[in-house]
C-alpha cells in the first residue's frame, strides 16, 4: 500500500516534468527548423498539429546529430594527433578541425549506421553522370 | 549505372530519380545548413562536402524514422494522430542500441522515460542556436486548373460516344484563330475610320480622293492593327518632310520589338510637335507647287505629304494642341466648321494633298505624353 502510494507520487512528478519540458519547448527554438521536421514527418505519415511535438522531434534529432558530431570530433582529434606525429611539416594545415568521411563513418557506426567510406568521390553531380553517359 | 537493363527503362528511372532529387533539393539544402550549424556548435571548423551530405542525409532519415515509429505506435493504439507517448516510445525504440536510463525496466511509465530526461538535460545545457535563415513554408502546392467537363460547361458532347463527364475539347479557335481575329479587328477599324471620315464631312470629291489615296495607306495600318499605339498610318513615305533649316533628330532608342516604321512615326511626330505652326500654314495654304505667294507663306517646293489619320475617340474634334494661337484656330475650325473649310477651299483652289498631321498629333497626345 505504502509502496503503491510512493510510486504514484513518482509518477505524478514524472508527469509534471514531462509537461514542464513540453511547455518549455514552446519557447525553445531548435537549430533544426520546424518546417524541415514537419516536412519529413509528414512524409513518414506522422500527423499531429501540436508544435511542441514537432519541437520534441526536432530536439531529439538535434541531440542525435550533436552526439554523433561530438563522437566524430573525438575521432578527428585522435586522427590529427597521429597525423601530426607522422608529418610535422603539415601542422598548419591540420590544425583546423574538419569533419572527414572517415571520422563520420566511425562515429555513425556506433549509432548503428553503416556508412562505407567511398573509394572515390565525385564532388559535383555532373561528374558521375558524364562518366555514366560515356559508358552507355 | 546500367546493369544490363534496357536503355530506355534505365533512362526512365534516372529521370524519375532526378525529379525526386529536384523536389528534395531545397529540403536537403536546409538540412545541410542545420546539420552544419549543429556541428559548428560542437566545435567543428570545416567539412568535407561528402561528409556533410552523408550526415545531413542520416539526420533526415532519423527524423523520418522517428515519424515512422511513432506513427506505428499511434496506429497500434488505434489512433491516427500521434501524441507524446508515441514519440517517446519511438525514441526509446530508436535509442535502444545506445541505451538510456531505465531502458532495462520495461514496466516504467513513458512519462518518466530516461529519454525525456536526457532530452531536457540536453535542452538545458546546449545553447540555443536558431536556424540561420528564415524559411518559407514548403512544399508549395500548385493548384492545378483542370479544364471543365461537358457536364460542368453545360454542353452536350458532339457525339454519343463521348460521355459527358469527360473534359471538354479545346476550342478550335484558340489554336487557329489568332491571325484571323487580328484581320477582323483591323477590318472593323477600317470601317470605323471610314465612318469617321464621313462624319468629318469633307467635300465629296475631296473625300473620295483622299479615300482613294488612303486605301493604299490602310493596309499598313491593318498589319499592326491590334496595337493601339500603331493606329497611326505608319508609312514612312507619307511622313512630314523636314523643313528647311531643320535637322534630323536622332531617334530615341526604342525596345527592339517596336518596328522601324514605328520609330519613323515617332520621329515625324517629334518634328511636328517642335515646329507646329509652319506645317499647319503649309497644310492650309500650300497646294502642291503653286501656293499663294501674296500671303507670305513659305512655298513648299517638294510634294507635300498626305497623312490622314482619324481616331475613333472623341478627342478628334477637341483641340488640345499647344502651339501658337493662329495654328490652333485653324486646326479647330478645320474640323468643326465646314463653312470655314469651304472658305479655305476657295482660297486654295487646288488644295488636294493636305498634310493633316494635326489630327495625328492629337492622337499622339495621349500616346506620347
Amino acid at each position: 500500500m505504502n509502496h503503491n502510494q510512493q510510486s504514484n507520487e513518482v509518477r505524478h512528478d514524472d508527469e509534471n516534468a514531462l509537461s514542464d519540458f513540453l511547455a518549455s519547448l514552446t519557447d525553445y527554438t531548435p537549430t533544426i527548423p520546424d518546417e524541415l521536421v514537419e516536412h519529413y514527418l509528414a512524409k513518414s505519415g506522422f500527423q499531429c498539429p501540436d508544435v511542441r511535438l514537432t519541437r520534441l522531434v526536432a530536439v531529439a534529432a538535434q541531440k542525435f546529430v550533436s552526439d554523433i558530431a561530438i563522437d566524430a570530433l573525438q575521432h578527428c582529434k585522435a586522427r590529427q594527433a597521429t597525423v601530426v606525429r607522422d608529418k610535422k611539416d603539415k601542422q598548419q594545415r591540420d590544425k583546423r578541425l574538419i569533419m572527414n568521411m572517415e571520422d563520420l563513418s566511425k562515429a555513425l557506426q556506433e549509432y548503428g549506421v553503416n556508412v562505407k567510406h567511398q573509394e572515390y568521390f565525385a564532388d559535383n553531380p555532373s561528374a558521375g553522370l558524364e562518366s555514366a553517359s560515356r559508358d552507355e | 549505372m546500367s546493369d544490363g537493363g534496357g536503355g530506355e527503362s534505365s533512362k526512365v528511372i534516372e529521370s524519375s530519380l532526378k525529379k525526386r532529387r529536384k523536389n528534395d533539393e531545397f529540403v536537403q539544402a536546409i538540412a545541410r545548413i542545420a546539420v552544419a550549424q549543429v556541428c559548428e556548435s560542437v566545435g567543428f571548423q570545416g567539412f568535407q562536402q561528402s561528409a556533410l551530405d552523408t550526415f545531413s542525409d542520416v539526420a533526415c532519415k532519423y527524423i523520418r524514422e522517428i515519424g515512422k515509429v511513432s506513427n506505428f505506435y499511434a496506429s497500434l493504439a488505434g489512433r491516427t494522430e500521434c501524441n507524446v507517448f508515441d514519440i517517446v516510445q519511438g525514441l526509446e525504440d530508436l535509442n535502444l542500441s545506445q541505451g538510456f536510463v531505465g531502458a532495462s525496466d520495461r514496466d516504467n511509465c513513458l512519462s518518466g522515460s530516461g529519454i525525456i530526461k536526457d532530452l531536457s538535460q540536453y535542452v538545458n545545457l546546449s545553447e540555443e542556436i536558431g536556424f540561420a535563415y528564415s524559411i518559407p513554408s514548403f512544399p508549395v502546392v500548385k493548384e492545378r486548373k483542370s479544364s471543365p467537363s461537358f457536364l460542368q460547361a453545360g454542353e452536350t458532347p458532339p457525339t454519343d460516344v463521348i460521355p459527358p463527364w469527360l473534359p471538354m475539347f479545346l476550342d478550335p479557335k484558340t489554336s487557329t484563330n489568332a491571325p484571323s481575329t487580328a484581320i477582323e479587328e483591323t477590318q472593323m477599324m477600317v470601317d470605323e475610320i471610314e465612318q469617321e471620315q464621313k462624319c468629318v464631312d469633307l467635300p465629296s470629291s475631296k473625300s473620295d480622293q483622299l479615300q482613294e489615296r488612303n486605301d493604299s495607306a490602310f493596309p499598313l495600318v491593318v498589319e499592326q492593327g491590334d496595337n493601339a499605339k500603331r493606329e497611326q498610318a505608319d508609312n514612312p513615305f507619307l511622313a512630314v518632310p523636314l523643313q528647311p533649316g531643320q535637322k534630323e533628330i536622332s531617334s530615341i532608342s526604342l525596345p527592339a520589338r517596336l518596328k522601324e516604321e514605328d520609330m519613323m512615326q515617332n520621329h515625324s511626330n517629334h518634328v511636328s510637335e517642335l515646329d507646329q505652326s509652319a506645317p499647319m500654314k503649309q497644310a492650309v495654304n500650300s497646294s502642291g507647287f503653286d501656293a499663294k505667294e501674296g500671303d507670305g507663306m513659305v512655298v513648299l517646293k517638294n510634294r507635300p505629304a498626305v497623312q490622314v489619320n482619324f481616331r475613333v475617340s472623341k478627342k478628334s474634334t477637341s483641340t488640345t494642341i499647344r502651339p501658337n494661337d493662329k495654328g490652333k484656330e485653324k486646326v479647330a475650325t478645320w474640323f468643326i466648321n465646314d463653312e470655314v473649310w469651304d472658305e479655305k477651299e476657295k482660297i486654295t483652289e487646288k488644295l488636294q494633298r493636305v498634310p493633316m498631321d494635326i489630327e495625328e498629333h492629337i492622337g499622339n497626345d495621349s500616346v506620347v505624353n
